[in-house]
C-alpha cells in the first residue's frame, strides 16, 4: 500500500478496524444468544451474529485483497460497508417495530434505548466513514480512464 | 378516428413493460430482471383522433425463438401484421440490442426505435448520436426514459407519423456474402409463386428465415407439400455455414452502426462489475442472499406488528359496538363470528403482506434478485434445476400463479415440468398470515426466525424434490444457463409503493371475495344444525373435521386445524379465516389458540410446515394444468405436494419434539 497513488491509506487501515469490530460484535451477539452473558447492552441474536461474522469475513477479504488488488479492496469494502449500513437500517426498523408494538400493547417495561441494542447499529456507525470514503474511490476508479470495454 | 396497432418488441429487461405502462396509463408489473413478461399484454391509448392499441411482447434476443415466451413474441411479430413495431433499445447496450433490429428490419414493417434508459447512458458517460443512428438504419429514433415518461409524447407522434407514411419502408440493407445473397434471391423468386403458403411473410424475408435455419417455417412449408429449392438439397454442414454467415453479417451491421453512433468514456471497470465481484462471489454470494432474505422476514414480522395490533384494536371496537346493538342472535353470530371473526382475522395480516411486497419490490428494483439467480445457478444446476428456475421461485414468494407462468422462459420441457412441480413449495404471500399467527402465538420473540426457517424449508424441499425428479424421471442434464445481469438501479420509493399497493390490492380483493365466501361457508358449517353450540364438535364443521381428523392424528392436528386445511384448498387465506370463525372470532383467535390444550409449539410448527407444502390453491392448480398441458403431470404435481407435506410435517413433529418439547 505504500506506493499507492490513491489517498486511501487511512481508509485501508479503517477497513481493518471495521473488520475487527464487526467480528467482535458478531461474536458477542452469538455468545449472548447462546446464553453466555457479558452484561453488555447487545441484543442476543445468533442469526444476526452470524451475519455480522459473515460481513467481517468480507471486510477481512478486502484487507487481504488490498495488498495486491486495489479494485478488489475497493469492491469488497464498499459492498460490505453498504450491506452493514443497510442491515443496521433494517435492525432499527425491526427494533422500532418491536418497541412500538410493546407500547401499543401497554407493556410496562418499555425501554427506548432497546432500539439501539442490535450490534448491527454499532458496527454500522463505525462503518459510516469507510462507506463514504470507499464509495468516492469506487466511482473514481470506474470513470477514471477512457475505455469502452 | 383511426385505429393504430403497435407491437412493443425488444430484448429482455429493456423496459418494454415500463413503456407499456407509460403509454397506456396502466400498472402492469415491471421488474429489473429478464423474463417478467411471458405473455402478450394489451392496452389502449387515445390521442386526438387516433386510438393506439399497444401489445407488450415478451422479451427476445432474436427471432429464432427457443423458449415458449420467445415463440409468443416471434409469432406476434411475424403473423399479426401490426401497423408499426416499436423496438425498445437499451441505450446502455446498443450494439447487442441492434442484433434484433437487423432481424426486425427485414420483416419490412414500419418501425420506430425507442432509445430507453438514456439517462443511465448519460450517467455512464455513453454519448449516443441518435441522428447518426437514425440516418444509418433509416429508422426514426426517439430518446426516452420510460420510467419517468420523458420523450413519450415525441414517441407517440413519431409512431403516428410512421404509420401514416404511404411509401414502403427502405431500411439499411444487411450485406450478406455474395453466395448467400444469390441463394436468398433464388429461394425468394421461387416462393413468390407460392405467396399464399407464406401467411403474412414476404417471399424475400421467408427466404432469409429459411437460410437462417427457421425449422418452424420449413416444417410449415413442407407440411403444405412444398419442395424448397437449395434448402432441401443442402447438407447440414453447409446450412450451418450459411446460417453462421448470416449471423456474422448481422453482427457486423450492428457493430458498424454502433461504432458510428456511440462514443463511450467509461472507465476500465464499471461500478456494477466491482459490486458483482462480491455479490456473486462463489463463497459469499449465497450467504449474502440468505442474510438479505433473513432481514426481509424479520422486518416483515416486526415492522408490521404495530399495524397488526392497531387493526386488532379497531376490530375490538367494532365488536363492542355490535354488542351494544339489539339484534337477532343469529344475525349477531353471523356478523361477529362469520364476518368479523373470519374476514377480520385475515385482514389483520394485510400489513405483513404489504411490507413483504415492498421489500421484495425494492430487492427486485435494485437488480439484486437477478444476481441472486446467478449466484444460485451453480447450486441449482448441481441439484438438477435450471438456474433460470430461480426467478420463478422468487416470483413464487409473492404468488405461485405468475411464478408457474414464468416457467415459460425455460427452454427444456423437463426443466419446465420440474420447476412447475416444485414452485408450490415456495411460500406465497397468502400463507404468511398462517405463519404470523402461529409463530406469533407459539414462538414469541423467535417468530421472525421461525418464518425465515419456513421459507428456507420450502426452498430445501423444492430442491430435494427436483433432485428426485431429475434422478429418477428426467435423467438428462439441465440445459445451460445464460442470463443477462441487469444494471444496478437505485430503488424508486414510488415504484415500490405502487407495486406494493397493486399486489396488496389483489390480496384485499381476494379477501373480499374468496375469503369472505370461504368463511361464510365455515360459519354456516359451524352454526348448523340449528341448536348445536357454535363451532362445537356437534356442528357440521365439527363433524367434517372429525371425519378427516384421524388422517391427521399422526401429525397432532385437532379437528379445527383440519377444517382450516380443507378450506385452505380453495385459498390459503381462508385457513386463518376458518380458524378465526371456529375459535370464536378475530379478537379471541390468538388467546384461544394459546389456551387450546391440544396445541403446542411443535404441533404449531408441524401445522405451518403442512400449510407451506401441501397444495397452493385452486387458482394455482388451474395454471399448473394449463402450463403442463395434461392431467397426468398435474395430478403428480398435486399428489407429490400432499405426500411431501405429510412426510415433512410428520418428521417436524417428531424431531421437533426432541428440541422444543411436545
Amino acid at each position: 500500500m505504500s506506493n499507492t497513488t490513491y489517498p486511501h491509506k487511512y481508509l485501508y487501515g479503517w477497513t481493518g478496524i471495521v473488520a475487527l469490530s464487526t467480528f467482535i460484535a458478531g461474536l458477542l451477539s452469538i455468545l449472548e444468544g447462546a446464553g453466555i452473558a457479558f452484561g453488555l447492552s447487545i441484543l442476543p441474536d445468533i442469526p444476526g451474529g452470524c451475519i455480522l461474522v459473515l460481513l467481517s469475513l468480507i471486510f477481512g477479504t478486502a484487507v487481504l485483497k488490498g495488498r495486491s488488488d486495489r479494485p478488489g479492496w475497493i469492491s469488497f469494502s464498499y459492498v460490505a460497508s453498504l450491506l452493514l449500513l443497510a442491515f443496521a437500517g433494517c435492525s432499527i426498523l425491526v427494533e422500532g417495530g418491536n418497541l412500538l408494538t410493546a407500547i401499543m400493547e401497554g407493556e410496562e417495561e418499555v425501554n427506548l434505548i432497546s432500539i439501539l441494542s442490535p450490534a448491527f447499529i454499532w458496527a454500522g456507525i463505525i462503518a459510516i466513514p469507510l462507506y463514504i470514503g470507499v464509495s468516492k474511490l469506487m466511482y473514481k476508479c470506474s470513470y477514471r480512464s477512457d475505455c469502452c470495454e | 378516428m383511426k385505429d393504430i396497432r403497435i407491437l412493443l418488441a425488444g430484448n429482455p429487461n429493456v423496459g418494454k413493460t415500463t413503456l407499456f405502462n407509460s403509454l397506456c396509463g396502466v400498472h402492469q408489473h415491471t421488474g429489473n430482471y429478464p423474463g417478467v413478461t411471458v405473455e402478450i399484454k394489451e392496452g389502449k391509448r387515445q390521442i386526438n383522433d387516433h386510438s393506439l392499441f399497444v401489445s407488450d411482447l415478451p422479451g427476445t434476443y432474436s427471432l429464432s425463438a427457443f423458449t415458449p415466451d420467445e415463440q409468443v413474441a416471434r409469432d406476434a411479430l411475424l403473423t399479426s401484421n401490426p401497423d408499426a413495431v416499436v423496438q425498445i433499445v437499451d441505450a446502455t447496450n446498443i450494439e447487442r440490442n441492434l442484433f434484433l433490429t437487423t432481424q426486425l428490419m427485414e420483416i419490412g414493417l414500419p418501425m420506430v426505435i425507442a432509445l430507453n434508459m438514456s439517462d443511465l447512458a448519460d450517467e455512464q458517460k455513453i454519448t449516443i448520436d441518435a441522428e447518426c443512428l437514425e440516418k444509418n438504419l433509416k429508422i426514426p429514433v426517439v430518446r426516452i426514459v420510460a420510467r419517468n415518461g420523458e420523450g413519450i409524447e415525441k414517441l407517440v407522434d413519431t409512431i403516428i407519423r410512421v404509420t401514416e407514411k404511404k411509401t414502403p419502408v427502405d431500411y439499411k440493407k444487411i450485406e450478406y456474402p455474395h453466395s448467400v445473397t444469390t441463394h436468398i434471391a433464388e429461394i425468394g423468386n421461387y416462393l413468390s409463386s407460392h405467396v399464399s403458403l407464406l401467411g403474412k411473410l414476404s417471399p424475400h424475408y421467408a427466404a432469409i428465415r429459411l437460410m437462417e435455419g427457421d425449422e418452424h417455417l420449413e416444417k410449415m412449408l413442407h407440411d403444405q407439400g412444398l419442395v424448397i429449392p437449395f434448402i432441401d438439397k443442402c447438407d447440414p454442414a453447409e446450412r450451418d455455414g450459411i446460417a453462421e454467415d448470416i449471423l456474422l453479417a448481422r453482427y457486423r451491421t450492428s457493430e458498424e452502426v454502433t461504432t458510428c453512433a456511440v462514443k463511450c468514456s467509461m472507465g476500465a471497470v464499471m461500478p456494477a462489475d466491482l459490486i458483482d465481484q462480491v455479490l456473486t462471489h462463489r463463497l459469499f454470494g449465497i450467504p449474502i442472499f440468505l442474510s438479505c432474505m433473513w432481514f426481509a422476514f424479520q422486518i416483515t414480522f416486526s415492522a408490521s406488528n404495530p399495524f397488526l395490533v392497531g387493526i386488532e384494536y379497531l376490530f375490538g371496537i367494532f365488536t363492542e359496538m355490535m354488542n351494544g346493538v339489539e339484534m337477532d342472535p343469529f344475525i349477531r353470530s353471523f356478523l361477529a363470528d362469520g364476518v368479523i371473526g373470519g374476514v377480520g382475522s385475515v385482514l389483520v395480516f394485510v400489513p405483513s403482506i404489504f411490507v413483504m411486497f415492498i421489500l421484495l419490490s425494492i430487492l427486485e428494483d435494485t437488480g439484486y434478485l437477478a444476481r441472486a439467480a446467478f449466484v444460485m445457478d451453480r447450486f441449482m444446476h448441481s441439484v438438477g434445476l435450471h438456474g433460470k428456475s430461480f426467478i420463478p421461485f422468487l416470483i413464487g414468494f409473492g404468488c405461485n400463479v405468475p411464478a408457474i407462468m414464468a416457467t415459460r422462459t425455460l427452454q427444456s420441457k423437463a426443466d419446465r415440468i420440474i420447476t412447475i412441480i416444485t414452485i408450490p413449495f415456495m411460500s406465497c404471500a397468502a400463507r404468511l398470515p398462517v405463519y404470523v399467527l402461529f409463530a406469533g402465538v407459539f414462538f414469541g420473540a423467535a417468530a421472525g426466525n421461525v418464518i425465515f426457517f419456513l421459507y428456507v424449508l420450502g426452498i430445501a424441499v423444492a430442491i430435494i424434490s427436483a433432485m428426485i425428479f431429475r434422478r429418477f424421471v428426467f435423467r438428462d442434464e439441465p440445459s445451460p444457463f445464460i442470463m443477462e445481469l441487469p444494471p444496478y438501479r437505485k430503488p424508486s420509493g414510488l415504484a415500490a409503493a405502487v407495486h406494493m399497493w397493486y399486489k396488496g390490492k389483489e390480496y384485499l380483493k381476494r379477501a373480499g371475495i374468496v375469503i369472505f365466501g370461504g368463511v361464510l361457508v365455515v360459519w354456516a358449517l359451524a352454526t348448523f344444525p340449528v341448536g348445536v353450540e357454535y363451532g362445537s364438535v356437534d356442528s357440521l364443521a365439527g363433524i367434517l373435521g372429525q371425519v378427516f381428523q384421524p388422517l391427521f392424528a399422526p401429525l397432532g392436528f385437532n379437528w379445527q386445524l383440519v377444517v382450516g386445511l380443507i378450506f385452505g384448498f380453495v385459498a390459503k387465506e381462508v385457513v386463518v379465516g376458518s380458524l378465526g370463525t371456529l375459535y370464536g372470532g378475530e379478537e379471541m383467535l390468538e388467546s384461544s389458540l394459546a389456551a387450546d390444550p391440544t396445541l403446542s409449539p411443535v404441533i404449531a410448527l408441524a401445522y405451518m410446515v403442512f400449510v407451506l407444502l401441501y397444495f397452493p390453491c385452486v387458482a394455482a392448480f388451474g395454471v399448473i394444468r394449463q402450463e403442463l398441458g395434461n392431467w397426468k403431470w398435474t395430478c403428480i404435481a398435486v399428489g407429490w405436494g400432499i405426500l411431501v407435506a405429510y412426510i415433512v410435517a410428520f418428521i417436524t413433529l417428531h424431531v421437533g419434539s426432541l428440541f422444543i418439547g411436545a
